[in-house]
């Protein structure tokens, strides 16, 4: 007797596609981070009495990349903010995204201004320990804020056009996020 | 037997290093060492396990959320489309 199958429901994903393939990005990339920061600190840990911070280089300018670091923390929370927005619909949301993604480009921006800084004082990627850990650790970020800050204008356009593809917006966020998290962790760890 | 009779010199050997760094005998460096093999164990199984039970939680909530929905009776007049 022939039995009639119930139609297939059409399932939702649980977790946009988008997000899932970006915390299979971020989270290899946190490890590789932490990897880095490990090495640094046995390094730094090892260093003999008196050879750290390391004599005739500059010290790193730990006061003036606290701003830095501000500029980018409220930079993830503003996007955090639009998000809240979004969700109510509130077309308030894209102008969360563009003060977001500008101060992202501040701390960028900063940031290599400060790299320029430290190379006219001589430390540079092979003068010492520090300024090889220095350069790597921080610029592996940079290259990161900057990927992510390709996303997040590009968001921002899509944003002020009113046209915005959720997946990318979320997807979006969770790269921010990765890179506003990890900078915290890196200051206290290289910076001091 | 004479290697056996050499077992007990093991006692008042000295520590060896596997690498050159691990034993300089800094403090410093030892707890460096257990503090990053700590974090550089736990962290992985942090972040997987965080991921893992972040998609449970969604999934449940997904469940539950369309359980609601189909024992709900639908309005008069409407029909409830499948999915």
């Amino acid at each position: 007797m022939p039995t009639t199958l119930p139609a297939p429901t059409a399932r939702r994903p649980v977790v946009p596609n988008s997000v899932l393939g970006m915390l299979l990005f971020v989270v290899p990339e946190t490890l590789f981070f932490v990897g880095m920061i490990s090495a640094f600190t046995i390094s730094k840990a090892g260093a003999p009495a008196g050879s750290w911070p390391v004599p005739g280089q500059p010290l790193l300018p730990a006061a003036s990349t606290a701003i830095n670091t501000a500029a980018l923390v409220l930079s993830g929370l503003l996007l955090l903010g639009a998000q809240l927005l979004y969700a109510r619909k509130s077309p308030q949301a894209k102008w969360l995204v563009a003060a977001s993604f500008v101060l992202g480009v501040a701390f960028v921006g900063l940031q290599g201004k400060e790299w320029a800084d430290l190379l006219s004082q001589g430390l540079t990627l092979r003068s010492s320990r520090l300024g090889s850990f220095f350069y790597f650790i921080v610029g592996t970020h940079a290259l990161h804020a900057v990927a992510a800050l390709f996303a997040l204008g590009l968001l921002a356009v899509q944003f002020l056009r009113d046209k915005v593809d959720t997946g990318l917006f979320y997807a979006t966020q969770v790269f921010w996020y990765f890179v506003v998290l990890m900078w915290p962790v890196i200051y206290v760890r290289v910076y001091f | 037997m004479p290697r056996l009779l050499a077992l007990p010199a093991l006692l008042a050997a000295a520590p060896t290093w596997a690498c050159t760094v691990c034993g300089i005998g800094q403090e410093n460096t030892e707890w460096a060492y257990v503090a990053m093999t700590a974090v550089l164990s736990l962290l992985p199984l942090a972040l997987i396990g965080g991921v893992a039970g972040w998609l449970y939680v969604r999934a449940r909530a997904a469940e539950a959320e369309r359980a609601t929905a189909e024992s709900t009776p639908a309005p008069a007049g409407t029909e409830r489309s499948q999915g």
